[in-house]
């Protein structure tokens, strides 16, 4: 079994899956009203797959993407990725196992607004690397918008910049939340198409979508409602 | 990519922001230096106001008759002038600005005059300020209008007083005083003229409480001279005394109120564009947090923001504030026009204290950006 040192236990029977949802269970108070939009999910995702979680507005697919992230705290329940148990690190191993492990991809693609995109992809670089930015800009087809800024580019573009910046420290996992959102479909399939290269190269992948489009490009769906895991 | 190269890229993209921000802070960092300045000019044109009026503080033998003293201006009583080193030497005391002085009458052709013998300054260790009397060669004399009207002195002419020859070094205007029939010199020369050698009848100073009447400086300064210089007493010209006091403390009350007000009203400008600022970027610590970025990072981007703009604000501010002060301070303090110069201990003091300003005011700002919680910001459902 590989233990991280710097990263959370794991449990024993975790550590054949890339993510591992157990019993997960999420519960947010609004006013006087309870909701609860994960109910004991659990299922598990393996190295190399391509897994979309689908589900109506509010069904907590974007939850469930942030608590695999470890950018929120399940209200019990464990979760593993990357062999790291991810509902028991510190706050500093989890930044740690974010810009070492993760990719995050938004709808809303979070660039930094004063960056272009060229230090846009730097910010997901731990250590120095320039020429690994060239090729990645290359690759994604953004090197002729190197040095412009977000305001300038198009929604296509601009997700493209997102992508690059979550790919080029080479995580063990992209986490993506409605990518194609915000695009129209010729740059939704090519935001798409990058995703399944990546995982072709070995990646992971699990997007959080409403569209149909990626159906054809993921090895799984899954259905969320009402708190729960439907289809499989 | 290093906090310092976010930091310049965020400052250049939120430059309003930035810009107030520094503006508040040059304000504040240019209002301080200039006061300080006005301060410095103001205490060093008191000065030498005070010089040209005289010194507030007497001290005379303690034998000395009070009805004579009052007179004529003087005593004729004399005491040792080592008097004066016990003074200066015991250190700790209120007085400042000492000279030891001999008077006496004099009959020159038949004219009567004052003789007035002065001492170097002597200041308590510590104290050592500018000369505040004029400094009078070995030698040589100042004479007042009205003996060098009578005598037809003219510059360079020789006066003969007692057993010693003096030069007419300066021919002082006409006072409308009894300092009009006062002859001036050294007080070594006037010793050995009058043949009183090391014998004095008053030591001027300045007092350094710089209290009002109602706060009694008389009697703190008489208990200290009780226990050094039994054998003396000291008056206060306390009209002289008191509008020396009450100048200086007028500008120590004007700091004391000004200060305060424009700590806190530069502290609540830079908190709310701070805050503004953090609010702006909500999104960006959301994404930095996603990213891998901790707390102590995400920190020293709005502190290391916030000490840059504390060290642009000072240099802005301190250049501002020095180019008023020497373009118009002479208007305002003609006596003391050519002291006023660039203060590069005021420049050292800026650029320390206003980045630790606006580091402690970036402080709210930064403490809502690292703990917001990124899940609000990034969620889509």
């Amino acid at each position: 079994m590989i233990r991280l040192e710097h990263f959370g236990k794991i449990s024993d029977n975790l550590i054949m899956s890339m993510i591992e949802f157990r019993k997960i269970r999420q519960q947010f108070a609004t006013g006087r009203k309870l909701i609860e939009p994960l109910i004991d999910i659990t299922f598990s995702i393996e190295p190399g797959e391509f897994v979309t979680i689908q589900g109506p507005s509010g069904a907590g697919k974007s939850t469930l993407l942030l608590i695999a992230g470890g950018l929120l705290q399940p209200t019990s329940g464990s979760v593993v990725v990357a062999e790291t148990e991810v509902t028991n690190c510190s706050p500093a191993q989890l930044s740690r196992f974010r810009s070492e492990k993760i990719g995050f991809v938004f709808q809303m693609f979070h660039l930094v607004p004063y960056l272009n995109v060229r230090d846009n992809i730097r910010m997901g670089q731990t250590t120095k690397d320039n020429e690994a930015v060239e090729k990645m800009m290359k690759r994604l087809g953004i090197d002729s918008r190197a040095e412009s800024f977000p305001a300038m580019l198009s929604a296509g573009e601009q997700q493209r910049t997102a992508l690059a910046r979550a790919m080029i420290h080479q995580p063990s996992v992209i986490l993506a939340d409605e990518p194609t959102g915000n695009l129209d479909p010729e740059n939704a399939a090519q935001v798409l198409g990058l995703l399944d290269e990546y995982r072709k190269e070995g990646g992971t992948v699990l997007v959080v979508s409403h569209g149909t489009d990626i159906r054809n490009y993921a090895d799984r769906v899954l259905t969320l409602k009402e708190g729960k895991i439907v289809t499989t | 990519m290093k906090p310092i190269q976010l930091i310049f890229k965020e400052l250049r993209y939120h430059r309003g922001n930035a810009f107030w921000s520094v503006l508040a802070v040059a304000l504040t960092v240019g209002i301080f230096v200039s006061v300080s300045m006005i301060q410095t000019s103001a205490e060093r044109e008191t000065r030498r106001i005070t010089r040209n009026l005289g010194f507030n503080l007497r001290i005379i033998p303690r034998e000395a008759d009070m009805t004579r003293f009052y007179l004529a201006g003087f005593t004729e009583e004399t005491m040792p002038e080592a008097v004066l080193d016990r003074l200066v030497e015991q250190g700790n005391v209120s007085y400042n600005h000492l000279v030891a002085t001999l008077h006496q009458p004099v009959d020159l052709n038949g004219i009567s005059a004052i003789v007035t013998g002065l001492s170097e300054e002597k200041y308590p260790p510590g104290m050592k300020k500018p000369d505040m009397s004029p400094h009078i060669e070995p030698g040589t004399v100042e004479v007042g209008h009205e003996i060098a009207t009578q005598l037809n002195l003219k510059r360079d002419a020789q006066l003969t007083i007692g057993k010693k020859s003096f030069t007419v070094a300066r021919l002082m205007p006409e006072l409308g005083t009894a300092d009009d029939l006062r002859v001036v010199g050294n007080l070594d020369d006037v010793q050995a003229a009058l043949e009183l050698p090391n014998e004095i009848n008053e030591i001027k100073a300045i007092d350094c409480l710089c209290l009002t009447s109602d706060q009694n400086p008389l009697g703190i300064l008489r208990t200290e001279l009780e226990s050094i210089l039994p054998e003396a007493k000291v008056i206060l010209l306390s009209e002289m005394a008191e509008t020396r006091a009450r100048q200086r403390q007028l500008m120590a009350k004007t700091i004391r109120f000004v200060s305060p007000l424009l700590l806190v009203t530069c502290a609540a400008w830079l908190i709310a564009l701070g805050m503004i600022n953090a609010r702006q970027r909500v999104s960006e610590i959301g994404l930095l947090r996603a990213l891998g970025y901790d707390s102590g990072s995400i920190g020293v981007l709005f502190v290391g923001k916030a000490i840059l703009i504390g060290l642009a604000g000072a240099v802005l501010g301190y250049a501002v504030a020095t180019w008023l002060c020497i373009t118009y301070g002479p208007n305002l303090f003609e006596l003391t026009s050519k002291s006023i110069q660039i203060d590069w201990q005021l420049l050292r003091q800026s650029l320390t204290m206003a980045p630790l300003f606006t580091a402690i005011c970036s402080l709210i700002p930064t403490l809502f950006a690292i703990t917001r919680d990124p899940a609000r910001t990034l969620r889509q459902d």
